[in-house]
C-alpha cells in the first residue's frame, strides 16, 4: 500500500519519502502525508508489519533493543531496499511540555545511521514541542527543504496537516478505530459479545497487527467493544493522571495510565488487557504501577502481555481467550 | 527520624558525613550482598532496571534496623532513575513498609526547594549549618576521588595484588572518621603517602582502559562484579568515566549556578555519532569513549544494566566509534542473573585481546 492515492491539489513531482510503519507513524501518519503530498513529494509507506520485518529489524539491532524499534528497522530496511530518494526519520523530542517520548525516539536518527543502511538519505529533523506547536513548525519547514516548495506552500501543506491530524483525533474520539487511519482497519465481527475491555499500550503496538500478533483483531473478530486510550478526549488523560504524586515524563506512558485510571474511574469496564513490548522501559514500570492500582483500588480484571520477537500468536490467544472466559464466569456468578 | 539512602559505591561516606554533621540520625544499609539483590529482584518489576531492584533492596535492609525515613534523588527523564521513587513507595506499601519518602527532585532553575527539603529532613536546622554539612560531604565526595584516581593508577602496577585495594579501604575508613574538612584532606594526604610507598613495577607499561556506561553501573562494585578492580589486578589501569565528585561539581553545583561550559568536550566529541541528549549518560558513554580512543587508551568497557534506555542507544552506535577509532568495546549488560564465572571469563579474553594487539603494533612499528 502507498499513500498516494488521495488527490491534494499539488501532483507529486519531487524525490519520494519513505515513512516507515512503525514507531510515531501510528500517531502521525495523517499529518505527516498530509503535509509532505502538499509540498510535493512522492509519500512512500512501507508495507504492513510481517514476521519478515521484524526478522530484518532483529538482524539490524541490538538484542536488547525494545521490539517496536526491531520492528522500525525492518520498515527502514524495506523502504531503502525499494530505492526511496529520502528516508524520513524525525527525532521527536517531546510533544507537550516538560515531556519526552522516550530516549530511543532521541537516538533514532543515530541508530539508524549507523545499521549500514545508506542507500537512501536520512531526512532528519527535530521535533521539539517543549515550547509549543511552533517547534514541530520549525521541524517540518527543515524537513520540507528538499522538495524546494515556496514557504507560502509550506505554510499551507502544514495547515492542513494538521487540520488532518485534528480530523483524525476527532474521528477516533467519536469512537471510529483509532487504526483506520494508519490502514489497518477493523475486521469483520464473528461472534457478538457483550463485554467491554480497555486494551492499554502505545499506538504502534495496538494497531499493528504485525506486531501484536492480531491479538487485538481477535478480541474485534470477537465481539468484544474494545476501548483504547486513543478513543478518549486528550484533557480526560490529563485529568486522570493529574493527582499522581509526580508527574509522567514520557508522553506515552502518560496517556496509558491516563488511560487506565479515567476508565476505572468511570466504570464500566469489563477488564484491562495491557499489551506492551519487551524491553520498553517506561512500560516496566508503568505497567508495575496500573498493576498495582488495579489490584489495590479495584477488582477489575487486569492482565499484562508482553510482546517479543520469539512470540507465537497461538499462545497469546490462549491467554486471551482465557482472560475473556474469566471475565464471562465472573460476571455469570 | 532514622534516615536512609541507596547505595552507590562510597556515596554513603559523604552523605552520612552531611547527615550527621547535621545532627539526623543516618541508618547506612548494610553493604549490598546477594540477599539484597534477591530482596530487590522479588518485589521490583521483572524489567526494571537493575539500580531500581537493588535501591530496593537496600530500603528494605535499612528498614530493617530501623530506618523509617527515605533519601532519594529524583530527576525530569527520560531515563527510568527520575520515576524510581515513585515506584520504590507504591511497592513499599504494598509490602506494609511504613516508609515516609524525600525525594530531592533537581531543582529547576533556583535551589530553594532542594533547600527547603534539607531543612524538613534536618528539623528546621538554619541554613548555616546546611551550608556547612554540604561543605563537608563536598569535600569528602572530591577526596573520595582523589584517593581513587591514585588507586586506579597503583593497582595496575602493583608487585603485591590486593595491596592498593586494601589501603584504598583503610583510606576510605579515615576518610569516613573524619569529622571536619582539614581532617578529611589530612586523611587523604596520609593515604597518598601509604599509596606511594606500595612496591611496584615501574618498568611496565599497564595496559589503558577506559569505563563508561551507566553511572550507578560503573560506580557500585556490587553491580558491576568489581569489574574495575578486576581489570586493576589483571595490571589495566582503568579510568571511569564517571567519578560522583566530579560529577556533582559539573551537574549540581556548575549547573545550580549556570556556571557550565558552553562548549563541553564530551558532547562535542559525541556529535559526529550522537547529536542530542537521550538521557542518563547515553550520551556522555558516546563522548567519553571517542575522547579516550583519541587519548590513546588501549580499550573500552561500557557498562550498561540489562533494559537501560539511554545506554541501549549507546550501545547501538558503540560499534561506530570502534570502528572509526580503532579501539575494540566491551560491553557487558548486567543484572541479577549475571555470574562473576561469566564476567570475568570475558574480561580476562578482552585483556588479552589488548595486550596482543598492543605487542603487535610494538613490534612491527
Amino acid at each position: 500500500m502507498s499513500g498516494t492515492t488521495r488527490r491534494t491539489g499539488v501532483a507529486p513531482k519531487g524525490p519520494s519519502i519513505g515513512i516507515p510503519r512503525a514507531l510515531s507513524f501510528y500517531d502521525y501518519y495523517p499529518l505527516y502525508r498530509e503535509f509532505f503530498q502538499g509540498i510535493g513529494a512522492r509519500v512512500v509507506v512501507s508495507r504492513p508489519t510481517t514476521q519478515a520485518t521484524i526478522e530484518r529489524g532483529v538482524s539490524l539491532t541490538v538484542d536488547d533493543t525494545c521490539l517496536p524499534v526491531k520492528v522500525f528497522f525492518g520498515h527502514v530496511a524495506e523502504l531503502v531496499e525499494s530505492g526511496v530518494e529520502y528516508l524520513f526519520v524525525p527525532r521527536i523530542v517531546s510533544v507537550e511540555p516538560r515531556t519526552y517520548i522516550c530516549p530511543k525516539f532521541l537516538g533514532l536518527p543515530e541508530m539508524v545511521r549507523s545499521s549500514g543502511l545508506r542507500k537512501s538519505r536520512l531526512l532528519t529533523v527535530t521535533v521539539n514541542m517543549n515550547k509549543g506547536w511552533r517547534g514541530l513548525w520549525e521541524a517540518l519547514r527543515e524537513a520540507a527543504r528538499p522538495w524546494g516548495a515556496p514557504d507560502w506552500r509550506v505554510a499551507m501543506a502544514f495547515k492542513r496537516a494538521l487540520g488532518s491530524q485534528r480530523d483524525h483525533r476527532a474521528a477516533c474520539e467519536g469512537g471510529e478505530w483509532p487504526g483506520r487511519a494508519m490502514g489497518c482497519s477493523v475486521p469483520p465481527r464473528r461472534e457478538t459479545s457483550s463485554l467491554r475491555v480497555a486494551v492499554l499500550g502505545h499506538p504502534y503496538i495496538l494497531y499493528d497487527r504485525g506486531l501484536n500478533l492480531g491479538l487485538v483483531d481477535y478480541l474485534l473478530q470477537r465481539g468484544v467493544d474494545v476501548i483504547t486510550p486513543e478513543h478518549l478526549e486528550e484533557l480526560a488523560l490529563e485529568a486522570a493522571v493529574a493527582d499522581l504524586p509526580k508527574r509522567l515524563f514520557w508522553s506515552p506512558a502518560k496517556r496509558v495510565m491516563g488511560a487506565f485510571r479515567h476508565l476505572l474511574a468511570a466504570g464500566g469496564v469489563d477488564g484491562v488487557v495491557h499489551l506492551v513490548a519487551f524491553g520498553c522501559g517506561s512500560d516496566a514500570l508503568i505497567g508495575e504501577l496500573v498493576e498495582r492500582e488495579a489490584k489495590r483500588i479495584n477488582r477489575t480484571p487486569h492482565m499484562m502481555l508482553t510482546l517479543d520477537e520469539h512470540s507465537a500468536q497461538a499462545g497469546m490467544i490462549t491467554r486471551v481467550e482465557a482472560f475473556l472466559d474469566m471475565i464471562e464466569r465472573g460476571r455469570r456468578l | 527520624m532514622k534516615v536512609t539512602f541507596p547505595h552507590m559505591g562510597t556515596a554513603w561516606i559523604p552523605m552520612r558525613a552531611i547527615l550527621r554533621d547535621l545532627d539526623v540520625e543516618v541508618v547506612v544499609p548494610p553493604p549490598t550482598t546477594r540477599r539484597t539483590v534477591e530482596l530487590g529482584v522479588r518485589h521490583s518489576p521483572e524489567f526494571a532496571c537493575f539500580p531500581l531492584k537493588l535501591n530496593l533492596g537496600n530500603f528494605m535492609e535499612a528498614y530493617e534496623l530501623g530506618a523509617d525515613t527515605i533519601l532519594m534523588g529524583g530527576g525530569t527523564g527520560p531515563c527510568r532513575f527520575g520515576y524510581y521513587a515513585q515506584v520504590h513507595r507504591e511497592i513499599l506499601a504494598d509490602l506494609g513498609y511504613d516508609f515516609r519518602m524525600v525525594v530531592l527532585e533537581p531543582p529547576r532553575g533556583h535551589i530553594g526547594e532542594l533547600l527547603e527539603k534539607l531543612r524538613f529532613i534536618t528539623g528546621g536546622q538554619p541554613l548555616r549549618r546546611i551550608w556547612r554539612a554540604l561543605r563537608l560531604g563536598w569535600n569528602k565526595f572530591q577526596a573520595i576521588d582523589t584517593l581513587e584516581r591514585e588507586v586506579f593508577r597503583v593497582r595496575a602496577r602493583e608487585k603485591i595484588r590486593g595491596s592498593a585495594s586494601r589501603t584504598f579501604q583503610r583510606g576510605l575508613e579515615m576518610i569516613d572518621e573524619a569529622r571536619n574538612v582539614e581532617e578529611t584532606w589530612e586523611s587523604v594526604e596520609k593515604c597518598l603517602d601509604l599509596l606511594a610507598r606500595i612496591p611496584r613495577d615501574e618498568d611496565v607499561e599497564p595496559l589503558r582502559v577506559g569505563v563508561v556506561g551507566e553511572i550507578f553501573m560503573i560506580t557500585e562494585p556490587a553491580a558491576n562484579l568489581k569489574v574495575l578492580e578486576r581489570l586493576g589486578s589483571m595490571g589495566v589501569e582503568v579510568d571511569r568515566a564517571v567519578m560522583i565528585g566530579e560529577w556533582i561539581r559539573q551537574h549540581l553545583l556548575l549547573d545550580a549556578l549556570r556556571l557550565r561550559r558552553k562548549k563541553d568536550p564530551v558532547k562535542e566529541a559525541a556529535k559526529p555519532y550522537l547529536d542530542h541528549f537521550v538521557g542518563g549518560e547515553g550520551l556522555e558513554s558516546i563522548g567519553n569513549s571517542v575522547l579516550y580512543a583519541r587519548r590513546g587508551y588501549d580499550g573500552i568497557v561500557h557498562i550498561l544494566p540489562f533494559t537501560c534506555m539511554p545506554e541501549i542507544v549507546a550501545r547501538s552506535l558503540l560499534p561506530q566509534v570502534a570502528a572509526d577509532h580503532d579501539i575494540p568495546v566491551l560491553t557487558l549488560v548486567l543484572d541479577e542473573h549475571a555470574g562473576e564465572a561469566g564476567v570475568l571469563t570475558r574480561l580476562e579474553a578482552f585483556v588479552d585481546l589488548l595486550r596482543r594487539r598492543k605487542e603487535q603494533r610494538r613490534s612491527c612499528c
